[in-house]
């Protein structure tokens, strides 16, 4: 299951520019065309529905504005300048550019209901249709602003990656999450966004400790041992000083030797200037004795008297004196107790310095300089000038000159590359006009390897940066299959499944209520829930398979708890706890949607909605058709739950928030919210209970993350709310089961229209599934700017055509640093578009000269530049054979 | 993002919180370092190449000579890169503050707190717990003069389901819809909230501190930054103003603000207290009358 098989394919693209690429419309078509495989055509219909009738302009300052100045200008005054979110300061349509982030926002809130408050007269229908026009007009200039997006904020290694980058590059694996606080994730759920990857002094000061820890961890220094011989008898009252230099946190045996006598002074040792204890002398069974004379004298051969006293690293003061008694000190050593370094550790210290441990240079300084000019290039990704060593040489210098061994000195200077911004940050050149213009070779290889394998570039890449064969497409498209294979991008594969889909979280911050689900859940079962979309992402990348399996796959991967968690007994083959890749039995589930990590994850982000809700998604964790089970149970009571919330909402009682929503009929292309559904009867799946007449089901699974948190919580704080550049919106998965999907399952009839016509009805049309569901993400940047005008958005359709219709996975993996999503390549959306008769796993910037022809296009597109893309022929989708059983058990 | 945090550095800069005990413990309690020479003048020649300074050295490195690089970059690579370079000055700040001779801890007599284990305890309850202690302490020590802490997340996911009477997780129970049942168990987890706010106070109130109790010599705030969560109201906060802040507040007495007074009418007064005098804070309109 090698991942050279996945048939990849890379447009030299975004990786190859930083800002936003457009460097040559005329001489894409060309880029484009050797790279295609040869006989297909390589075409994208992208039908996009253009919903706007009239002019936006005018739409705008007539029926929109004056609506939302009615209802939210109130808060919003643009003429109040502490107002938190002004968008209302936009008069016209054109306006709204300046502030895209934040219209973003507004239309997302009116969608939510979370804003204008519930008190506001705004009627549904102008809600929707606002956040509609809002949605459509973004989408529609999306690329009327240029290519250009904006810049991009330097990158601060995230923990994860720091981690990775120590392991890399020095051999330790320091485990930082238990250290550095969290990184922020802005929403998007994904801790590589540039905006919100703060710099806070508490994380600075771990940098500091962190680096010291690490080449501790790394490099050997010999174990301190000093004498010291005082110059004459300490008088009575007073004390023997020793300064004494500690390199490393540890144990040190004081040992002082007294004028041979029977009865030596008690000596007492202050470390600086604290009473640290008593020296005691030692028989050979290393007993204390206080009295000399008790010993033989061939034990005790020179009245040696010790103490054992952990020192921290730093100079210290050892004073030792006998209080009222003088005392005839002939000599002390200081040892310390010695840690013997490991084989391994031997090992680094040798392949980063050159040296064996205790093995001084001949030329120290040459040494180092040494030491430094290759370690500083691959710690900062890129070749360094002499004067970037010899700021370095200034720390060593420092040290060798104090008398410290070499290998402290060395340490030092290392020390202070380790937290050097060019090591901490992915420092990239930038233009210094604003605009698009080429990457340099090693910042290409860093972004490659941040992207797939969240470390620094190894060898090979760093080879080929050097040779400036980087951007030749061949050697790229070699260059990203090899890293795939690579068991490095497990780490990609890994933490984007767990971040994407928020499964990561399961067992620690999710977790399910210690109520119905206590009897199935365990850590360790929590551990396999999260291993599980992992193992099935990492088989259909591995095995260049179709991305529509992410959807509906038949089967997936169980060990024996899982077996038992899904009340699958007897019905699949799973010995013991190993995972088994399997088919399900039924077909109550399929793809990534329904596993009980991702449902979890819903269960636990349902916050805001009722306890019904919540109960829901609980009942679909478990999951099934068990007569008896929890699951069950709990849709029964959530069912009564929110018929009973339904009862009062319909006598027209006070108003309340229920995860029951009476949304309009005729919701239109409102977005699929997480968490939101409608339901006129307990949600229920095949066999377990039949709906409600005009039952209308929706759940959307996934997580949307919203502002309105903490809303009070400063006013300084609120002040910069929307402004913030890392205000980031509506990220997440959303997934909604087809209504027509539901609707011929369970026979009722429901009115509603699928939103925006995004979800696959050629699925529910094909399929003997009880309902395949269709992820929709859509992380704020990518809607922003790229996906919009260009291949995200575009195959909307309220349309029945089935083909025109395609699941759409998009995700920053990388981060997209806000609205301005100027990174393209930290962008990695998997598209499917059905009509496109292809699949594709996007990498990289759009453009607007996708091909085909411009005159196909309803709107501006964006193509993507870097492309690795499976070709697929969609007309089997739906009836194509299972994948058979029996595959490889994965350990 | 901003439920997450409640102390900002600037508008867009959360300071982190440190929810691992041990973490909080050794940051206030253990990151002292004493000059070499105890006594002496940590600017001592003697001790400007000590081993102690080498921290100080590698952060002074980097405040001069890397940033010194000019670098192009966009205005979001300078806000990143202004960000870290203000940190590396205030670890720099820290560092020096470490190294001066140590302020006189007046308060006599044991506290009975251990330096708490790695990781978080098991239940919420024992973390709560610990992590008031290790705050009390640090009050208490005059380890610092100034903290915040946060029960929990603007929408806390921690389950409340020990509670007796409580199944469910505090934010969802937040939107109790106004059912009877629903809104019991919210105020029962409410309830436990307060309480731990009480043990706090209450501990504060046994510390000696100069012939006053600590209490009475510091102002604690506790509050929601929301009305009622289930309807998200953001006015006429629940705020409860302890201590006599050393004779400058009388507590006791509801306090009843006029109509939309804005809440930094009240930091902004509490911040003249302790000496930090100035004419506004956020959206304050001045200060707040009838504190003392």
């Amino acid at each position: 299951m090698s991942r050279s098989s996945w048939s990849a394919r890379l447009e030299l693209g975004h990786f190859l520019w930083g800002g936003r690429p457009r460097p040559d419309p005329e001489g894409a078509p060309t880029a484009w065309s050797p790279r295609l495989r040869s006989s297909r055509v390589f075409l994208c219909l992208l039908p996009v529905l253009l919903l706007a009738a009239t002019g936006p302009s005018t739409d705008f300052t007539q029926s929109i504005r004056p609506v939302l100045a009615e209802n939210c200008g109130m808060c919003h005054n643009p003429g109040q300048p502490r107002n938190p979110a002004n968008f209302l300061k936009a008069q016209t349509a054109k306006d709204i550019e300046a502030d895209r982030g934040l219209w973003h926002n507004v239309a997302a809130q009116l969608r939510n209901r979370t804003m204008p408050p519930i008190a506001s007269k705004l009627t549904e229908e102008d809600r929707l249709r606002i956040a509609t026009w809002i949605d459509n007009d973004l989408r529609q200039t999306a690329c009327s602003g240029g290519d250009y997006a904006g810049a991009s904020a330097f990158r601060r290694l995230n923990r994860r990656e720091y981690r990775n980058t120590i392991r890399d590059l020095l051999g330790v694996d320091f485990d930082v999450s238990q250290v550095f606080p969290a990184d922020g994730t802005g929403g998007s759920g994904f801790d590589t966004n540039g905006e919100t990857l703060y710099v806070p002094p508490v994380l600075m000061e771990r940098y500091m400790a962190a680096a010291q820890q690490i080449l501790d961890r790394v490099i050997v220094t010999p174990p301190l041992a000093k004498s010291y011989t005082p110059a004459g008898k300490v008088a009575a009252g007073a004390e023997y000083d020793i300064a004494i230099p500690v390199y490393l946190d540890g144990d040190y045996t004081v040992v002082a030797a007294q004028e041979g006598t029977d009865t030596p002074a008690k000596l007492i040792l202050k470390v600086d200037g604290v009473v640290a204890g008593n020296l005691a002398g030692r028989n050979s069974r290393g007993t204390p004795v206080t009295r000399l004379s008790a010993l033989s004298k061939a034990t005790i051969a020179r009245n040696l008297m010790r103490l054992q006293v952990r020192l921290t690293r730093g100079e210290h003061t050892l004073s030792l004196g006998a209080g009222d008694a003088p005392a005839g000190i002939t000599s002390v050593t200081v040892d310390q107790v010695p840690e013997a370094a490991s084989p391994e550790k031997r090992a680094l210290h040798y392949r980063l310095l050159g040296t064996e441990p205790g093995e001084q240079p001949l030329q120290p300084r040459k040494a180092a300089r040494q030491v430094l000019a290759s370690f500083l290039s691959r710690a900062f990704r890129r070749p360094v000038e002499p004067s970037e060593i010899d700021r370095f040489m200034v720390l060593f210098d420092r040290s060798a000159q104090r008398g410290d061994p070499y290998t402290e000195s060395v340490k030092l200077a290392l020390r202070g590359v380790l937290v050097w911004p060019d090591f901490l940050f992915r420092l990239e050149k930038r233009n210094p006009t604003p605009g698009i213009y080429p990457l340099s070779q090693y910042e290409l290889a860093t972004r490659l390897s941040y992207f797939l394998w969240s470390t620094v570039p190894d060898d090979q890449l760093m080879r080929l940066a050097d040779q400036g064969r980087l951007q030749d497409p061949a050697v790229l498209t070699a260059q990203v299959e090899r890293m795939l294979d690579d068991p490095r991008s497990r780490a990609f594969v890994g933490t984007f499944v767990g971040q994407w889909l928020g499964t990561q979280d399961l067992g620690g911050r999710v977790a399910p209520l210690l109520t119905e689900l206590q009897s199935y859940y365990t850590p360790e079962v929590a551990a396999d829930l999260r291993a599980e979309p992992i193992l099935l992402f990492d088989y259909i990348l591995g095995g260049n398979r179709s991305l529509i399996e992410l959807l509906d796959a038949d089967y997936t991967f169980l060990t024996g708890r899982l077996v038992k968690f899904y009340q699958l007994e007897g019905k699949v083959d799973v010995p013991g706890n190993v995972f088994k890749l399997v088919k399900w039995p039924d077909n109550r589930r399929a793809g990534v949607i329904e596993m009980g990590s991702v449902l979890a994850h819903d269960v636990a982000l349902r916050a805001d909605e009722s306890g019904a809700a919540r109960r829901v998604g609980a009942g679909n964790a478990i999951g099934h058709a068990g007569s008896t089970s929890a699951a069950q149970r709990a849709a029964t009571r959530s069912g009564q739950e929110a018929q009973a919330a339904q009862r009062p909402a319909k006598a027209g009682t006070a108003p309340r928030q229920s995860a029951v929503r009476s949304l309009p009929q005729a919701d239109g292309p409102d977005r699929f919210r997480a968490g939101e559904f409608r339901l006129d009867g307990p949600l229920a799946r095949e066999g377990v209970e039949r709906p409600a007449a005009g039952y209308v089901g929706r759940i959307a699974v996934g997580r949307e993350v919203h502002g309105t948190g903490g809303a009070a919580a400063g006013a300084a704080q609120s002040k910069g709310r929307f402004s913030a550049p890392s205000y980031r919106q509506d990220a997440g998965l959303c997934a909604g089961p087809q209504f027509a999907g539901w609707r011929q399952l369970h026979g009722s009839a429901p009115g509603g229209r699928s939103g925006e016509g995004r979800l696959s009805r050629a699925h529910a049309d094909t399929g003997n599934r009880v309902e395949r569901r269709v992820p929709e993400y859509t992380g704020r940047g990518h809607q922003e700017r790229c996906a919009k005008g260009c291949c995200a958005e575009a195959a909307t359709s309220d349309g029945d055509e089935v083909e025109n219709i395609g699941p759409r996975i998009h995700a920053n993996t990388l981060g997209s640093d806000g609205g301005q999503l100027p990174n393209r390549v930290g962008i990695l959306f998997v598209e499917a578009a059905t009509r496109c008769d292809r699949w594709r796993l996007v990498v990289g910037d759009c453009r607007r000269d996708w091909p085909p022809q411009p005159a196909t296009m309803n709107a501006p597109v964006c193509p993507s530049r870097m492309i690795i893309y499976e070709r697929r022929d969609l007309r089997s989708v739906g009836v194509r054979d299972p994948p058979s059983p029996g595959a490889p058990t994965i350990q | 993002m901003y439920g997450s945090f409640i102390s900002w550095r600037d508008p867009h800069t959360p300071v982190p919180k440190e929810i691992i005990p041990q973490l909080a413990f050794d940051r206030l309690f253990r990151n002292r370092r004493a000059p070499a020479l105890s006594g002496v003048d940590p600017n001592h020649p003697a001790l400007l190449s000590s081993l102690q300074r080498d921290d100080s050295i590698v952060l002074d490195l980097v405040m001069n000579d890397a940033k010194a690089v000019n670098r192009q970059g966009s205005a979001s690579d300078r806000v990143r890169l202004d960000e870290y370079f203000e940190s590396v000055r205030s670890v720099e700040q820290r560092l020096e503050a470490s190294m001066r001779p140590q302020k006189r801890w007046i308060n006599q007599g044991k506290f009975p707190l251990d330096r708490p284990s790695p990781g978080i305890p098991e239940t919420h309850a024992e973390h709560l717990r610990v992590m008031l202690d290790i705050f009390l302490l640090a009050f208490w020590s005059d380890t610092t003069r100034i903290g915040t802490f946060m029960l929990g997340d603007a929408q806390s996911a921690v389950d409340y389901s020990w509670l007796p009477g409580v199944r469910g997780a505090f934010h969802t129970l937040s939107h109790h819809g106004d059912i009877p049942a629903t809104r019991d168990q919210y105020e029962k987890i409410v309830n436990w909230n307060v309480e731990q706010v009480a043990y706090f106070l209450n501990r504060m109130k046994s510390l000696d501190e100069g012939g006053k109790s600590l209490l009475d010599n510091s102002m604690i705030m506790f509050g929601a930054s929301i009305k009622d969560g289930n309807r998200h109201l953001e006015e006429n906060l629940p705020l409860l103003l302890a201590g006599r802040g050393k004779g400058t507040l009388r507590p006791g007495r509801r306090l009843r603000a006029p109509v939309k007074t804005p809440l930094c009418n009240l930091y902004l007064s509490l911040r003249d207290r302790m000496g930090v005098k100035a004419d506004s804070f956020g959206d304050s309109t001045g200060q707040l009358q009838g504190l003392a």
